[in-house]
């Protein structure tokens, strides 16, 4: 006897289609799992025996073999516990499909989920991009966790069952009892909790403005000064400056969760931005992804959010420069012996570092103790082609006394006001590029830079008199350019003026070394 | 004639007036007080003086006054009236102190001066309305102009003369004395020249007057005058507190943060100020 069932396999971001083949024939009892599963998948055997005993089937005792297809291709997961549990029932006569589940060969309904040995339901990890393949190739129905149902629903245009035991499947599969596809309630407005706000930052004021033109374009920033200043304070609170995600955004990133498994409960859709600040002892794979079966690492789980990275010449130089080319693509590719998988890293960087060793160079108080060469060699710990990649450079000084203290005209602007100009610019940005793939002005490429940013002509003698006097590169060029851009953006000026242009040369360098 | 009456404990008394040994416990004066908030540059020299002193302490004069400094002296004839004008001519007000009352114009062929320097400058003294000029005074009021001056020059002037007095009591009083060197067969030289061999600061050469003074360079007067008003503020402000920030600027100003910033770039790109970090310094 053979029955086939259909799940899914996650690849990289992408659901697939895979089917669960089950057979049943004579000869001495045994049960394996082929299709070049993962021990997780293998170790289904024991569970899908144990499920179907305690929810009041007999295990059949004769020679059983349960394939995943495509064989070809590396599996990972506990998901295909339920599927192969369904074929199993099916072939080994167990239970009779009902007259609505005859389609079941057809593939019009796919299983995902996880056994316990009781035969509950256990929610799994990557179900987000598993209903969005499952979509895209025709499926109607899917049956999953009720744990992972509120991320499932992010997707519209299939029926989602969920389900709680082995047993209610059984049920539903055979006709007696269906299991109603859920009912989509409106989504819940996701609170965003604990937002920290740029008021909380007295003096700082320059820094703020700078905060506020990187998010507004998505630049890279990075932040110079020395301990203490309040640059991880400033790199906390961007997030809360951006635009919130839209649907698409919420999508992509939500289906980044789902597959690192870091969908909890209460947080099945990811709403906020996503923020992400590894400690510098972070290793290569963890940062850009990796293992054998690879996952997103963390540039992919900010993706659309927020990357900070403190202390940046603490960091290993490698794990640095493995970070300039998905800068660069907005994604990243790791490739394996069975495959190649992508994941999406359009995150926005903000990165902060100590002038010098001992922090205090260029500080007008404390004197600093480092010699100039142990200073280059401190600053030359993050390479200079990494630096390049970062559009939005500043240095920020120690905040004197009366800033602090109350009563001073200048008042500490708080993220509302700040984000007023985001927004302007988000709209701005969101007109130009409707029909293009970018949607800030930090994704443009050279050549988009040269075509999209024309400054107006005084302001074009400008730069060159810029270019000229500093001896600025070419890539530094670009980046002058496209933060030009963002800063008439938030003026919400169509073309690129002057003043908007020498804004942006004050941010070409943050240590006072010209690169 | 309406004059005021300014007093040792008024705010407007200028501080470093009130710094010296024995400052005029009261002054009557007419114009522009604003002229004496800073210390100013003094050109004093003798009343009978040749074609060569004349021009020489106008064509000082008229450097000072292009760097935004009013020239003070003692409207006598000579160097005190020619150092005036050339201060008036440049379109800066000069500061007159008199050895007589306000309201007496001494020597009287100096009518036209004195009309100008009421109008556009300050005069002031410490003698009463009406006081005529008499010998003992003048030598007393000369303490009143070096010390209103943070330098003085001496143009020309006898072995005894009342410009040698004005040197040692702006020694005594902390000015720095500078000396416009003669020729040797003048009796009018022999003063000034003595005053080099005994430290004076030489004049050697007209263009460099405001360096030598302290006042500023005339190339970067000229590059700030062709500024626009904001950036003159920016300028103002890097001035007076080098290694101060845009948010500083902005603070003090008025201005808003982003102008500072951007008005700084461009300043930058003029070569005027450099910045490291964000903290801004001139770079001449």
């Amino acid at each position: 006897m053979y029955a086939r069932v259909l799940t899914s396999s996650v690849f990289g971001l992408s659901g697939e289609l895979c089917w669960a083949e089950v057979d049943v024939e004579g000869g001495l009892p045994n049960f394996s799992i082929v299709g070049l599963g993962s021990q997780s998948v293998k170790e289904a055997r024991d569970r899908i025996r144990s499920a179907l005993e305690n929810c009041g089937f007999d295990f059949p005792l004769r020679r059983i073999t349960a394939n995943l297809t495509p064989a070809s291709r590396r599996k990972d997961g506990s998901h295909y516990d339920l599927p192969v549990a369904i074929g199993l029932l099916i072939c080994s006569g167990l239970i009779r499909p009902g007259r609505d589940m005859e389609d079941l060969e057809d593939g019009r309904t796919a299983f995902l989920g996880e056994l316990n040995l009781s035969g509950r339901i256990v929610a799994v990890d990557g179900v987000l991009p598993m209903v969005i393949g499952l979509k895209q190739h025709g499926v109607k129905h899917v049956i999953l966790p009720e744990g992972n149902i509120k991320e499932a629903m992010l997707v519209h245009g299939i029926d989602l069952h969920p389900a709680t035991s082995l047993r209610q499947v059984a049920d539903h599969v055979a006709g007696f009892d269906l299991i109603p596809p859920c009912i989509r309630t409106e989504e819940a407005a996701c609170a965003e909790s604990g937002v920290l706000d740029f008021s909380d930052i007295k003096g700082q004021e320059a820094v703020k403005r700078a905060a506020q033109i990187a998010a507004a374009g998505m630049h890279g920033m990075l932040m110079t000064g020395p301990p203490g200043v309040g640059k991880t304070m400033i790199g906390k609170r961007i997030p809360g400056l951006l635009p919130p995600l839209t649907a698409d955004e919420k999508l992509e990133v939500t289906q980044i969760y789902s597959v690192a498994g870091l969908l909890k409960d209460e947080l099945s859709c990811i709403s906020a931005r996503p923020f992400r600040a590894p400690h510098h002892s972070i290793s290569v794979s963890s940062l850009v992804g990796g293992g054998s079966i690879p996952r997103p690492g963390e540039i992919s789980l900010a993706h659309r959010g927020v990357l900070l990275l403190d202390e940046l010449p603490e960091f290993a130089s490698g794990t640095l420069d493995a970070l300039r080319q998905p800068m660069e693509d907005g994604y990243v590719v790791i490739n394996r012996v069975n495959g190649r998988f992508a994941y999406p890293s359009r995150f926005m960087l903000v990165a902060a570092m100590n002038p010098c060793r001992c922090g205090f160079w260029g500080d007008p108080v404390r004197p600093c103790t480092c010699s100039d060469s142990e200073r280059k060699r401190y600053i030359g710990k993050v390479s200079g082609p990494f630096l390049d990649r970062i559009d939005l450079q500043i240095s920020v000084e120690r905040v004197v006394y009366k800033d602090l203290a109350p009563g001073r005209s200048l008042r500490p602007t708080g993220t509302e006001a700040l984000r007023e100009g985001v927004e302007r610019a988000a709209a701005m940005q969101a007109e130009r590029y409707a029909c293009l793939d970018i949607r800030y002005n930090a994704a443009l490429g050279p050549k988009m830079t040269e075509l999209i940013c024309v400054p107006e002509r005084p302001a074009e003698k400008l730069l060159k008199d810029a270019f000229e006097k500093w001896d600025l590169s070419a890539r530094s060029y670009h980046r002058i350019l496209r933060l030009s851009r963002t800063i008439a953006d938030i003026d919400g000026s169509a073309s690129i003026k002057e003043d908007h242009v020498l804004e942006a040369l004050q941010y070409r360098f943050s240590d006072g070394m010209p690169k | 004639m309406d004059m005021d009456i300014l007093r040792i404990d008024d705010a407007d008394y200028p501080a470093h007036l009130r710094s010296i040994k024995d400052p005029p416990l009261r002054l009557y004066y007419k114009g522009d007080l604003s002229l004496i908030n800073k210390p100013a540059v003094a050109i004093v020299g003798t009343r009978r003086c040749s074609p060569y002193g004349r021009w020489a302490a106008k064509e000082i004069a008229k450097r000072v006054a292009g760097c935004g400094i009013p020239v003070v002296s003692g409207m006598a004839e000579g160097i005190d009236s020619a150092a005036h004008w050339g201060c008036l001519e440049s379109g800066m007000g000069t500061v007159a102190v008199f050895g007589t009352g306000l309201d007496v114009c001494f020597p009287g062929s100096n009518r036209q001066l004195y009309a100008k320097i009421a109008s556009c400058g300050l005069m002031l003294t410490e003698y009463e309305p009406g006081t005529e000029g008499l010998p003992g005074h003048f030598p007393q009021r000369n303490r009143i102009i070096s010390g209103l001056a943070k330098s003085v020059v001496v143009v020309e002037g006898a072995i005894k003369s009342g410009s040698m007095i004005t040197a040692k009591l702006a020694l005594e009083q902390g000015r720095d004395v500078y000396a416009v060197p003669g020729n040797i067969n003048q009796p009018n030289s022999i003063g000034v020249n003595k005053l080099i061999a005994d430290g004076a600061f030489p004049i050697m050469e007209l263009e460099t007057v405001p360096e030598l003074l302290g006042i500023g360079s005339g190339r970067l007067r000229r590059l700030i005058d062709r500024l626009t008003d904001e950036e003159k503020i920016i300028i103002g402000n890097v001035l007076e507190a080098p290694g101060i920030t845009a948010e500083e600027i902005a603070l003090n100003s008025g201005l808003e943060l982003r102008t500072a910033s951007f008005l700084t770039s461009a300043l930058e790109l003029k070569g005027l100020v450099f910045t490291q970090g964000r903290r801004i310094y001139m770079a001449k």
